[in-house]
């Protein structure tokens, strides 16, 4: 589904990763786990088409996009790519329901915002403001707007480190249950081993170099 | 669209305080507009509202109206004489006023109306100096110099003169007067279009010549140009920092795939929507002030200056929001973002 090969990122003189050849499929469920500074959020970006590599190749379903126009990147990461980010980084001003629409008439379609919400248990919070939601009721709408636009990608940059054990479990079963259930591909980078077990394969990266497992 | 709507009304608190700020910004430029206007239509009302296009002075006058000396016997055909000079009021306590004098025959087309009743030895003043005195008609006033005296017989609007009142009086009285202290001359031919031999001026030129005007308007002017320019300024690092605050919300957008024109058209609907409504606050503000400031105090309204400044205000306030919205096209969708760092 996605795949990246012989990718080389630098930034000026230093060279934060090297050589990564990397495939992923659909229906997986992917850790990607590494020390700090070890590249695991760069490596993320350039999944997450919001960098273009220094060397190297992305294919996105056979199409290398490394090499696609900004408006280009931006549709697919509109289209197929969904985004977690650490903090919801939901847009304050805007209800549970509009935060989804606003991403799914971005992209032409018509969704169902309040039943897209009752897939995360949060049709009660549908006209909510975030202020007005707790850290894991945000995390949670953040992962249904990641989902509304039925991407085939999704990318979770440490989804579950502002929120205590059982929310991040029940985030990481979430997301389990999406890949398996919806055959979508999800990378999760994550700090917190006790969340390994729902992942399918576990990619360790230290140094800017994947650690063969 | 809606985004930027929702976006206003959702936080209501931020968007109000900016909403005052820009309001007074264009009130203090709005204000100091309607004053420097009011003086320039004040210094020259008199001769603004005499409909006609050329004045012929003598030459050495250098277009001062005081300083001009004719003989009313030659007068050109088609032309009327215009007597202007100051005089010194001699009021019943004791104090005096400085008014200045027109006249104009009797039979005048370009005068005020009631020039054709007066009698000889009536005059008619300015409405508004007559308001401030208390002065009424039947009134008699005194001319400090030849203690010659005169009945008011009326009043004029907009009746003045290098901000003095006017006296309006026929030709007739003007030479009773003019004969008293030795003299026999009148100030300008006036007509719509003059065969002289005089200076000729247009209307324009004989306003800008009233003593104290140019000085006063190019003050004005400077003070009107320094407004503009800094409220401009303001207004732009105003909505520029409305947007940089802005910036890692619009960085997650773009992240998520939101295109830059939507998030510019909702950054320019509220620039827009903001500053028109301070502008239109402004405007009537300005509006009802001009209608109801007392008398004395020149103030004037024009339509069309309002709008030009309104015009200049709005467009730099959305420039300085959409300025930081290049910055956000040219980022890398990462770099903006910040929560992936790490």
């Amino acid at each position: 589904m996605i795949q990246l090969e012989r990718i080389e990122q630098s930034y000026g003189e230093m060279t934060v990763l090297h050589d990564i050849n990397l495939q992923a499929e659909a229906g997986e469920l992917i850790a990607l786990v590494g020390p700090s500074g070890s590249g695991k959020s760069t490596l993320l970006q350039l999944l997450g088409l919001l960098q273009t590599p220094t060397n190297g190749a992305v294919y996105f379903n056979g199409t290398c996009v490394s090499e696609a126009s900004d408006a280009e990147r931006r549709r697919l990461r509109l289209e197929e790519v969904g985004f977690i980010f650490q903090e919801s980084h939901l847009v304050p001003f805007l209800t549970a329901r509009e935060q989804l629409e606003l991403v799914a008439k971005e992209a032409g379609r018509t969704v169902d915002a309040v039943a897209a919400l009752a897939m995360f248990g949060l049709e009660h919070r549908k006209d909510h403001l975030p202020h007005a939601l707790s850290g894991g009721e945000r995390q949670r709408i953040a992962i249904a707007r990641a989902f509304v636009n039925d991407p085939q990608l999704v990318l979770a940059d440490e989804p579950t480190a502002s929120l205590d054990y059982t929310n991040g479990r029940r985030v990481m079963e979430l997301l389990q249950q999406q890949a398996h259930e919806s055959n979508k591909t999800i990378i999760v980078i994550t700090h917190d081993e006790r969340m390994l077990d729902v992942c399918d394969r576990i990619w360790r990266i230290e140094d800017g170099k994947i650690q063969t497992a | 669209m809606k985004l930027g709507w929702k976006e206003l009304v959702r936080m209501k608190g931020r968007f109000s305080w900016m909403t005052i700020v820009t309001m007074l910004i264009v009130l203090l430029i709005l204000m100091i507009t309607g004053l420097a206007d009011g003086l320039a239509y004040d210094n020259g009302a008199a001769v603004r509202n005499l409909p006609v296009e050329q004045f012929a002075l003598s030459k050495d006058a250098e277009g001062q109206l005081t300083r001009s000396f004719l003989q009313a016997d030659e007068t050109p055909k088609g032309a009327e004489a215009l007597g202007v000079q100051n005089m010194v009021l001699e009021k019943k306590n004791g104090t005096k006023d400085d008014v200045t004098v027109f006249a104009l025959p009797e039979t005048t087309n370009y005068g005020p109306k009631q020039l054709q009743s007066l009698q000889k030895g009536e005059v008619l003043v300015d409405a508004a100096y007559a308001e401030q005195r208390g002065t009424r008609v039947g009134d008699t006033i005194t001319d400090f110099r030849t203690k010659k005296t005169f009945r008011i017989a009326g009043t004029v609007t907009d009746g003045r003169y290098s901000h003095a009142p006017v006296l309006w009086m026929t030709d007739e009285s003007w030479q009773a007067w003019q004969s008293k202290m030795g003299a026999s001359y009148v100030s300008a031919y006036i007509g719509q279009s003059l065969q002289t031999d005089q200076a000729v001026f247009s209307k324009q030129a004989v306003i800008e010549n009233v003593p104290g005007y140019a000085a006063e308007q190019n003050s004005f002017q400077m003070m009107r140009v320094a407004l503009v320019v800094i409220g401009a300024l303001i207004l732009t690092a105003f909505f520029y920092i409305l947007t940089m605050q802005k910036m890692k919300q619009l960085g997650v957008l773009k992240a998520i795939g939101i295109r830059t024109r939507t998030m510019g058209t909702s950054l320019l609907v509220q620039v827009m929507l903001l500053t028109s409504l301070a502008f239109g606050v402004s405007v009537a503000i300005t509006y009802l002030t001009s209608r109801f400031l007392p008398t004395d105090l020149p103030f004037r309204f024009e339509w069309s200056t309002s709008l030009m400044y309104g015009g200049i205000l709005i467009a730099t306030a959305m420039l300085g929001a959409l300025v930081p919205l290049r910055m956000v096209k040219k980022l890398e969708a990462a770099d903006a973002m910040g929560g992936m760092n790490g």
